[in-house]
């Protein structure tokens, strides 16, 4: 007899209907899969036939064939387990085709029947839901990712024998509902916070600027002089997320398999930040299974490259492209996987090899030479995408002896207020943030004062900008306005954006 | 038939200027032709030795026809002692070269200059000082001469560019050997404003480690003194030292710290007699430059009792905007970094980056390389 059972697999962060057919005919006992399985459903066979049977239902040595559609796309993981031994008991009589018919089903099983969670429910619930199949039978740990959709009817069982009962409407299952702003109250818990953070003023004020734009950020300073504390802090001032932004990231990391199943919803800016030897594979995803890197998965949040010169060339190659288009595109021969990749980059280095190059109390060792060498190893278009560029310094005693500073809920308070005026600036476009305008943005909204733009001008020249120097500038200009709810940029405004340039470091 | 021809020949047979070679020029009144028409005998005469006989007894002539095509292709300037441009500092060598090849403006040569050498690996802090002493011999009407490398070399031919002066550099390879390679811009810059880039190799000729010696002689010749502005215990800048003090000429070191590698070469310099650059403002000024004679100053002078010597008050500029006048008090005997400026003035972060960059375009202050601010 032949049953059909629906499921959904996988592609980069979007569901597709997969149908899970089932024959069993009389012959010589077998057991196949075929459509494109990889090795973990195909070893599926021997999980469902030992799930069955200690779930007390009958697992017939007849000839069994399962296939998987469509055929011509790859499928991967263990999530089709429950779909075949759901398609099996049906094909043998055990449960009525009419009463699966209703559900997508998903989850792992064990040989013992119990279900185990299983990665990418969030962005298969998405595409079902907008194909019109709203009801779900899933793994309890995954049910609460699932029904952050709201239209989703999502029923989490513990193993296959509820999952059957319930089917046949033997017992009833309450469906999940999950509360989405209680979600959100509870995120935005940092450990960290700036008032911990004694001088730096410079830095802090950059950060801010940086927050308030969305503009990427190096900072350049000696060991020790406190840029990894610096740049972790950046999150505790960036505004918080819509529900928007949380489920795209949450969809990512649902692929990525680093949701965890008590917080089903990343509502919390993501920060990664990939140590220096990573591989371009795990920075931008790929690989035998196909997973979002670490780049995506900073999706919304941000991205923390420390010891920017250290990294791999290849590495920061590779990020040129995703940091300009937002998304991350991996050309596979099975298909094409694109993962949005919204970030804002935070970037710290030494000021040279041996990194005491202009401290005050180290003798730097090294020759003008090593310290080109050293900066000439980020190459000049990734430098390109960075917009601030500022110094952290070594504190004295005294400054680290200074009474708390100022919290960062103060400085988010003051960033909200930027974004705001952004948003109602750039509402209706696609640009979300100053960071993301184009040439003919730039011109339309930074509007100069009479001497701001002879400034600029003055400094285009004595400074030898550079044409995107001078764009850079006045976007940041246009932040720093912001922040200081002015309409057109004022002097003060375009000296301060100018000290931020990236000195020293373009060629 | 063209002197020149002859004087190539005469230089491929002597390739560097050896004791030999400056004899047979001395006896002919350096007549290249009449050197290429003497037989035996004449030579004989004019008493050269049998072994330079030999050697000045080939008398073909088609390697030097080849050599000077390639010359006149790449525009190469062929000075030979009976010039007026020949640098004319050069014939006190016992070991004078006869022929140069030269690029750029060849009348730089024999104007008054003193030689500014330093490590090829140079610090920050070297090259800063390199930058202000070409500065300095420039504004005392020096033309600066240096070798042709990167580091401290480079930094005195660039000042000079960048100040659209002319300086010299000798190159120790054929003068279409560019090394190191990227030197390539700054030679570029040097023939633009005016200087000169010259070399006793054979065009043609790549850089081997002996020319290194060999050049450096040339450097303390050319000028009224030599100056090493950054050197560690194993630079070639202290060969050109030891040729300075073989010639007689004055030498000048930039002091270190104590421990610091860049300069341990200065520091020894100066422990072994070399005059130490305590003012860069008044390096130049040394009465030994100005045409003193130098036996004179080595004769011992009692000590003058240590004076503090008054500056001469600057000027102080009218400043309107309060913040920048404010930073600019902060930083009357200083340099500071952002950071420090805030903490001391107490001004924001924003208030004070904003003044600065204000005081830089007015050319108040400056910023050098490690992101410290000073009063230009």
């Amino acid at each position: 007899m032949l049953s059909k059972i629906h499921s959904y697999g996988v592609l980069g962060i979007e569901g597709f209907p997969i149908t899970v057919e089932a024959d069993v005919a009389n012959g010589l006992p077998a057991f196949e899969v075929v459509g494109l399985p990889d090795n973990a459903v195909r070893e599926a066979k021997e999980r469902v036939k030992s799930a069955i049977r200690n779930s007390g239902f009958l697992m017939e040595n007849r000839k069994i064939v399962v296939n998987l559609a469509p055929a011509d796309i790859r499928k991967e993981g263990a999530a089709f387990d429950l779909p075949i031994a759901v398609a099996l008991l049906a094909a043998t009589g055990q449960i009525a085709m009419e009463q699966t018919e209703d559900y997508i089903l998903l989850g792992e099983l064990s040989l013992g029947g119990e279900l185990k969670p299983v990665n990418g429910v969030l962005p298969i619930v998405m595409s079902a839901v907008n194909k019109g199949n709203r009801r779900f039978i899933l793994p309890k740990e995954n049910a609460y990712e699932a029904s952050l959709i709201r239209e989703a009817e999502v029923f989490g069982v513990a193993d296959l024998y509820e999952a059957i009962k319930f089917m046949k409407g033997e017992i009833s299952v309450t469906p999940t509902v999950t509360d989405c702003s209680s979600l959100f109250r509870q995120a935005n818990v940092y450990a960290e916070d700036f008032s911990e953070v004694r001088g730096q003023e410079r830095v802090k004020r950059a950060l801010e600027i940086a927050a308030a734009g969305g503009h990427n950020i190096l900072i350049v300073g000696s060991p020790g002089s406190g840029k990894s504390m610096l740049a972790k802090r950046l999150p505790t001032i960036l505004p918080d997320m819509t529900l928007q932004e949380a489920l795209e990231t949450t969809k990512i990391h649902s692929v990525a398999g680093t949701l965890r199943h008590d917080v089903p919803l990343v509502a919390t800016r993501p920060f990664m930040a990939p140590h220096h030897t990573t591989s371009t594979i795990s920075l931008v995803g790929g690989g035998h299974q196909s997973k979002p890197g670490t780049l995506p998965q900073a999706h919304n949040g941000v991205l923390f490259l420390d010891e920017l010169p250290e990294f791999k060339k290849d590495a920061l190659e590779v990020m040129r492209q995703p940091l300009e288009d937002k998304k991350v595109t991996i050309n596979r021969i099975q298909a094409v996987n694109t993962y949005p990749c919204s970030v804002q980059l935070v970037a710290a280095m030494n000021p040279c090899k041996c990194g005491w190059y202009g401290d005050k109390t180290h003798m730097c060792t090294c020759s003008s030479r090593d310290v080109q060498k050293y900066v000439g190893r980020i190459s000049g278009p990734l430098l390109d995408r960075i917009d601030i560029r500022v110094e952290s310094v070594v504190l004295d005693y005294q400054t680290l002896q200074q009474p708390p500073a100022e919290s960062s809920a103060t400085i988010k308070e003051r960033v909200n207020r930027a974004r705001q005026l952004q948003q109602e600036r750039f509402a209706g476009t696609s640009v979300n943030c100053n960071a993301q305008m184009n040439n003919r943005d730039v011109e339309k909204y930074c509007v100069l004062g009479p001497d701001a733009a002879a400034l600029l001008e003055d400094a285009y020249e004595k400074m030898d900008l550079s044409a995107r120097g001078y764009i850079k500038i006045l976007k940041v200009a246009r932040t720093i306005a912001d922040m200081d709810n002015s309409e057109t940029i004022s002097f003060s405004h375009i000296a301060e954006a100018i000290s931020y340039r990236e000195t020293g470091l373009t060629p | 038939m063209d002197q020149r021809l002859f004087a190539l020949w005469f230089k491929l047979l002597y390739p560097t200027g050896t004791v030999g070679s400056a004899f047979a020029l001395q006896a002919f009144q350096n007549d290249a032709s009449a050197i290429h028409k003497a037989d035996t005998e004449d030579f004989r005469a004019r008493g050269i030795s049998e072994k330079d006989i030999k050697k000045l007894m080939q008398k073909d002539l088609s390697q030097a026809k080849a050599l000077w095509d390639t010359c006149a292709q790449n525009g190469v300037i062929l000075l030979w002692p009976t010039d007026a441009h020949y640098p004319h500092a050069l014939d006190k060598l016992p070991d004078r070269p006869s022929l140069l090849f030269a690029l750029g403006d060849v009348s730089v040569l024999n104007r008054k200059s003193v030689c500014i050498v330093g490590s090829r690996s140079a610090s920050a802090r070297g090259s800063a000082v390199a930058a202000k002493l070409t500065q300095q011999a420039i504004s005392s009407g020096f033309v600066p001469v240096t070798g042709a490398a990167t580091g401290i070399d480079s930094v005195v031919l660039n000042t000079a560019a960048s100040l659209r002066h002319p300086a010299v550099s000798v190159a120790a390879a054929g003068l279409d050997v560019i090394y190191p390679a990227d030197v390539y811009a700054t030679r570029q810059k040097l023939c633009a404003a005016g200087g000169c880039v010259f070399s006793e190799f054979l065009f043609g000729l790549p850089a081997r480690t002996h020319h290194f010696p060999l050049r450096n002689r040339l450097l303390p010749a050319l000028s009224q003194g030599v100056f090493i502005a950054e050197a560690g215990l194993r630079s070639g800048a202290l060969l050109t030292a030891n040729h300075a003090i073989e010639q007689n000429k004055p030498l000048f070191a930039v002091p270190g710290y104590i421990d610091d590698p860049h300069f341990a070469g200065c520091n020894r310099l100066i422990g072994q007699g070399a005059t130490l650059v305590a003012d860069i403002a008044e390096a130049f000024d040394h009465p030994i430059l100005q045409g003193a004679s130098p036996v004179a100053s080595t004769a011992f002078v009692p000590p003058s009792p240590i004076r503090p010597t008054v500056k001469k008050e600057a000027a102080k500029p009218e400043i309107t905007h309060p913040t920048l006048k404010k930073i600019y008090d902060c930083l009357m005997d200083q340099s500071l970094s952002t950071e420090e400026i805030i903490i001391k003035t107490g001004l924001s972060a924003a208030e004070a980056s904003a003044a600065l960059v204000l005081g830089c375009l007015k050319g108040l202050l400056d910023k050098s390389a490690d992101d410290r601010y000073f009063i230009k």
